[in-house]
Parts: C-alpha cells; sequence; structure tokens
C-alpha cells in the first residue's frame, strides 16, 4: 500500500515534470496554428479558433528556405563527419598511446574547453579572410573542424576499454587504427551517439557565425531564415515565427525521437558487457 | 516549321544578347547590407526596389543582403572593418553613426553631396531626420528607414469607456486619465492595460518622456549622460506612477510584443514605431487611431530607424554607391517605402505625390507622423554610447518594477555610465 501510493506520487513528479518540458513545445505548435490576434489574447487560448495551415505558406515564402535546409543539412553533416574523424583520432592518441607532451597537449584541450567560442570569432573571421574562404561553405565548416568537447569525451570513453583487451586483439593481430575502428569506437557507442547528438543539435542551431561569414542566400542556413522574423524595431508576426521555427527544428525532433531509443538500448548493452 | 522558325527567332535573340553584353562594360557590382524584417515582407519591398534599381542601372548591379538585426548589422560591420570585407553600403541603426565614423569603417559623404547640389540636396529630408546623420562636423548618414514612435489607440475601447475616438490624449495628465478610464480589472487580474510602454534595447520611450518633459539625456560633447537632471528623474517617476501609482500599464513590455497585444485588445493604447503600421493595417479588426507622443511642456518624440552610410573608399566604387543612395532617398522611391512599410517618408517632396495622396485618403492618420517629423528630436549617440545604453536599460527595468529606488539607482548608474563612456 506504501509503496503504491510512493509509485504514484514518483509518476505524479515526473508527470508534472514532463508538463513543464512540453509545455513550450505544445505553445509553439499551437501558436503556428493561430491567427495573428490570438497570440495574446487576455486569457490563454489552448487551440487556435480557426487552424490557419496558411502560415505555413507564408513562413516557408518568407524566405529561401528551400535552400537553407539543404544548406543547414550539408554543413552540419560536413562538421560532424570532420569532428568524428578528428576527435577519435585525437582522443586515440590521447587515451591510448604514451608519448612526450601527451600531459601538456590534454591540458591545451581542456583549456579549449573553457574558452568560450565568441572570444575566438574575430580571430577565425579574419583567418578565413586571409584564405578567401569567407562567404562559402568552407567559412561555415572549417573552424568547426576539431572540436575540444569531442576529444575530451571520447577520450574518457577510450579510458574505459581495458587494456587487456588491446593485448588481445593485439595478439590476433588487430592494431593501431584498425583497433580503434574494430573496438574503441563500438565500445564507445552511447558517448559517440551522445555527441553526435549533441553537435548536430548544436551547429544545427548554430546563428551567429553563419549570418557573419556569409552574404549570399545559396550558402546561407536555416536559422538565418528563422531571424528574418524577428527585428528590432517593428513587431513579430509570432505565428509565422513559431510555423517557422516548427519546420526548422522537425528534423531535429525527428532525428532525437528515433536515436533516443537506439540510444538507451546501447547504453544497456555496454553495461551488460562491463 | 513552326519550331524551326522559333529555333531560329531563339538563335538570333541569343546572338544579340551575347554581342550585346560583350559591347557593354561590366556592370559595376555594389553590395547592400540591411537590417529589416521579413515576417511583415519588408525584405521583399527592399528586393523590389533594389531590382528596379538594377534595371535602371545597367552600368551598376547591387546586391540586398538580409543582415539580421540592427545589432547584429553592426557586429558584421564592425568585423568586417577588420577583415576589410566592407560592404558599399549598408543600413544600421541612427545611433551607430559616430561608432561607425570613429571607427573608420563609414565615409564621410560631404563630397558628394556636393557634387548633388549640397545643400539643395540635404534640404530634401525633413530637418529632424539628418540629425543623427552626422559625425565630426560630417555628415556620413543619409536617411532610409526612420521612424518615430506614436501612440497607436483602440477607438472601440475609447467609444467604449465614454471617450471621444477621434480625441488621443495630447498631454501627460490626458494620458494619465484617459488610461484610468481604459484599464479593465477582474478581481487582482488586469484583463485591459490602458496603456503598454514597451521596452526596447534603445530605450526609445525613456528618450520620449524625457523630451516631452523638456529635458535631454545626453550632454552636447556625447561624454556625460543627464539621467539624474531633475527634468530627468520627473519623467521616469511619471513613467513609474503609470506603473505603480495608476497601475495603467505593466511594469515590463517587451518591443516585439507590443503592437500584437494592442491587437489582441490587451492593451487598449501602445506606443510603437511607426514601422509597425503596416502590421497594425494587416491585423488589427477594430477601429484604431494614431496619436502623437503625449506632451508635458513640449512636443519631442525621439527619432529612429535606421540611416544608409557609404562604406567604399575607391572614387568609381563611392560615385556608383552615391548614385545608388539618392536614388533610394528619391521622392518617388521614400513615398514606396513609407507607404509598404510605415517607415517616415523623410524626402519632403515625396509627401505631395499622388501615391502619397493616395494613402492619407485611406489613413489619414498618418498625417500623426508628418506631424511628428517636424518636432522630433535625436536620438543620443556617440561613439562610446553603448554601454551607457544598456546601463539605462537595466536602470528603467529596475525602478519600473520597484526593485530600485529611482533617485539613488539613477545616481549609481549615472556614475557607471560616465566611467564606462571615459573609458
Amino acid at each position: 500500500m506504501k509503496r503504491a501510493s510512493l509509485r504514484a506520487a514518483l509518476y505524479l513528479a515526473l508527470l508534472a515534470q514532463a508538463a513543464v518540458v512540453a509545455m513550450p513545445m505544445y505553445w509553439l505548435v499551437v501558436s503556428a496554428f493561430k491567427a495573428s490576434d490570438e497570440i495574446f489574447t487576455p486569457t490563454p487560448r489552448w487551440l487556435p479558433a480557426d487552424i490557419e495551415w496558411h502560415n505555413f505558406v507564408l513562413a516557408w515564402q518568407g524566405a529561401a528556405f528551400g535552400r537553407y535546409f539543404v544548406n543547414s543539412v550539408l554543413v552540419v553533416l560536413a562538421i560532424l563527419l570532420l569532428q568524428l574523424a578528428t576527435s577519435s583520432l585525437a582522443a586515440f592518441a590521447l587515451a591510448r598511446r604514451r608519448f612526450f607532451g601527451r600531459g601538456i597537449i590534454l591540458l591545451g584541450v581542456i583549456g579549449a574547453l573553457i574558452i568560450p567560442i565568441q572570444v575566438t570569432f574575430l580571430a577565425n573571421f579574419i583567418t578565413l579572410q586571409r584564405f578567401g574562404w569567407l562567404d562559402s561553405y568552407w567559412a561555415l565548416i572549417a573552424p568547426f573542424a576539431a572540436s575540444a568537447f569531442g576529444t575530451f569525451l571520447l577520450r574518457q570513453a577510450f579510458l574505459a576499454v581495458p587494456q587487456a583487451l588491446e593485448d588481445a586483439a593485439r595478439l590476433d593481430g588487430c592494431t593501431g587504427l584498425a583497433f580503434l575502428w574494430h573496438f574503441l569506437l563500438p565500445l564507445s557507442r552511447p558517448t559517440v551517439l551522445a555527441f553526435t547528438l549533441v553537435a548536430l543539435v548544436a551547429h544545427w542551431n548554430d546563428y551567429f557565425w553563419p549570418l557573419i561569414v556569409t552574404n549570399r542566400d545559396a550558402i546561407r542556413t536555416l536559422p538565418i531564415g528563422l531571424a528574418m522574423f524577428v527585428t528590432q524595431e517593428v513587431t513579430t508576426d509570432w505565428n509565422l515565427l513559431m510555423a517557422a521555427t516548427l519546420f526548422v527544428a522537425a528534423p531535429m525532433l525527428i532525428i532525437f525521437f528515433f536515436t533516443q531509443r537506439y540510444f538507451i538500448r546501447s547504453h544497456m548493452h555496454s553495461g551488460l558487457k562491463r | 516549321m513552326k519550331m524551326r522558325r522559333i529555333f531560329a527567332g531563339l538563335l538570333t535573340a541569343a546572338t544579340t544578347a551575347f554581342a550585346a553584353s560583350a559591347v557593354a562594360a561590366e556592370p559595376m557590382q555594389l553590395s547592400f547590407w540591411y537590417p529589416v524584417d521579413l515576417g511583415g515582407g519588408l525584405a521583399k519591398v527592399v528586393d523590389g526596389l533594389v531590382g528596379d534599381f538594377n534595371k535602371m542601372h545597367p552600368d551598376i548591379q547591387v546586391t540586398a543582403t538580409y543582415t539580421g538585426n540592427y545589432d547584429v548589422t553592426l557586429q558584421k560591420i564592425q568585423a568586417s572593418k577588420l577583415a576589410g570585407t566592407l560592404p558599399d553600403v549598408a543600413v544600421t541603426e541612427i545611433s551607430s553613426v559616430p561608432v561607425l565614423g570613429a571607427l573608420g569603417a563609414a565615409q564621410p559623404l560631404d563630397e558628394l553631396i556636393a557634387s548633388s547640389g549640397a545643400k539643395q540636396f540635404l534640404d530634401r529630408f525633413w530637418p529632424s531626420m539628418l540629425l543623427n546623420c552626422r559625425y565630426g562636423g560630417k555628415v556620413y548618414g543619409v536617411p532610409f528607414q526612420r521612424s518615430t514612435p506614436v501612440m497607436y489607440y483602440n477607438k472601440d475601447a475609447f467609444a467604449e469607456v465614454g471617450l471621444d475616438p477621434e480625441k488621443p490624449p495630447i498631454t501627460w495628465d490626458e494620458l494619465t486619465s484617459v488610461a484610468q478610464k481604459l484599464t479593465k480589472h477582474e478581481g487582482e487580474r488586469t484583463t485591459r492595460w490602458g496603456i503598454e510602454l514597451p521596452l526596447e534595447a534603445f530605450n526609445w520611450f525613456y528618450y520620449a518622456i524625457t523630451y516631452a518633459n523638456g529635458g535631454e539625456t545626453l550632454s552636447a560633447d556625447g561624454t556625460k549622460v543627464l539621467w539624474d537632471q531633475p527634468k530627468n528623474v520627473e519623467a521616469l517617476q511619471f513613467w513609474h506612477d503609470l506603473v505603480n501609482k495608476y497601475k495603467v500599464t505593466p511594469p515590463y513590455t517587451p518591443w516585439n510584443d507590443g503592437p500584437q497585444e494592442f491587437a489582441a485588445g490587451k492593451t487598449a493604447m501602445v506606443w510603437h514605431s511607426t514601422g509597425s503600421q503596416a502590421f497594425m493595417r494587416q491585423n488589427v479588426k477594430f477601429r484604431w487611431g494614431l496619436g502623437r507622443i503625449p506632451k508635458h511642456t513640449q512636443f519631442g518624440p525621439p527619432s529612429g530607424g535606421g540611416n544608409m552610410l557609404l562604406y567604399a573608399t575607391d572614387p568609381a566604387r563611392r560615385k556608383a554607391a552615391w548614385t545608388f543612395i539618392t536614388w533610394m532617398s528619391d521622392a518617388p522611391q521614400a513615398a514606396r517605402w513609407s507607404i509598404a512599410s510605415g517607415y517616415l517618408a523623410t524626402n519632403i517632396a515625396s509627401w505631395d505625390r499622388p501615391e502619397m495622396q493616395a494613402l492619407i485618403k485611406g489613413h489619414p492618420e498618418v498625417l500623426v507622423t508628418k506631424a511628428q517629423l517636424a518636432d522630433a528630436k535625436a536620438e543620443p549617440a556617440s561613439a562610446k554610447y553603448a554601454p551607457a545604453r544598456d546601463i539605462l536599460n537595466a536602470l528603467i527595468k529596475d525602478v519600473l518594477a520597484n526593485k530600485a529606488s529611482l533617485v539613488p539607482a539613477t545616481k549609481q548608474a549615472v556614475e557607471e555610465a560616465n566611467a564606462a563612456m571615459a573609458r
């Protein structure tokens, strides 16, 4: 009896927490379908009076969203692949090899973690200008080719793999990068996935940097399209902004929805193996 | 047979086009950066204007680029200055004229203005709109998307509480009493505010009430803020009273929410940019009107919005960019831009154009914006004003929310701001 009521209380608390998280999402969806004068009513309206599908048409036409979508996908995938490649190689060296200066390099990586990204903007901007890469895909991708966060995260994961396993693998002729590919990465799948998700979302949402380094719709990304609905002087059409936010956020939500299950499963896997 | 004829026609057309392009010199490529919203479709109006300019000037090809809001556009220009990738022309918020002038990014226009008739050129604009265009004795800006705040009011709500819908309040006392009549409560909750004074990063309405009280907010040399002067303190006290004594306005309304809260009936009056007229025309379902920003001792709405600044240094580019700037600010374009957006028609002659007269016929309230053009005042600006702007913003929020007491908090804010500007 006591256990049942405890359980009920727990579920209630979880439900309340879920509501707090879900509420903004719900409001986003509802607002996207509302008419403009329904956004701010003296008493909040939980459902739109009429479903305004037209908001989506207007929002989509508000900026070159088709092109932005293609660009966002290209840029984010390129960044992700580069980061995974550089981070796993660096993490492999830092976690499993002994060499002169390893500690210093690791300290550098951790130091880079602490530096806010904004500090690097101006230096990166000028470097890209010298390379002649401004206003190109390179400007969007190159500064993010390496990730201190990814390197550190993967290093920690690689450290957890027992040395005995590497010794056994070596006996079977699986050494160096082959060991990284066949053992370290698969064994660290939860970390790799977690990092992938974080990197995906961060770069999908990145606004300031793409806006600063690009001047053409042809290479611009989705958040710039979203920002076009927000102004400092005249008013904002919140319903259109919410409609646009919905289709911009949709891919991330879908990816999260699917990988989430996979994510939990790989967690359990690694738990069993240990 | 028919196919062949079409084919032959296409071929001729193609060769002629090719020949023509080979003969004509490469058009001068110019970049134009602008911060404008898209929700209201204004970016499309800019694209339309630029497209027409390009058609009429085959030797110049302007590419328009959206560059985020005013603050981000300024950051983008500052970064571009360091990298040497400045645009040829860009629109920035008016108070950034001294910032960009001091940085050496924007270039003075005096010799170009002289080539266009000097005084004759400047006299095309309302004098109030030229106030925020100069830095160090030189002209840097040409008015483009310029605005003042105006008071939007709900005529139906006025009629409902027995007020004359054609008479918006024009003094502080009238404003207070009208707002009290319009405010509706349901128990502890306010279901309709009498008025909203939304706050944005530029602190427009602080300047509005200070100017209306005959005060100034920045010393003439731009080194000291004057927020602790009696007229300023009195003005902020008035705002504080509207919030805390009369309870006719909320302590804080985010800038972008104001017009939509007005459209939803959440407030009966709202101060906002003239640039929000297009939104109101599209979205407000009740009868509404425009009133001037009420006076205490004088009318004096602050001006705001964006100027066109020129960044090119190469003489040929400067000349082409100047052709673009003068065309954009010419009467037909100024009228077209004003009608589409609600931004002010800064070119005096544009008010006499038939399309503008037609607009006035359908929307007589536009004349209120014209009246304000006559007595608009400058927005405070100096090369180092930015930190003061943020300190003032925090001060207003804290005082209105009763988190800080007006006089001591103002005194402290003035010290901080003056120190920050002296750095």
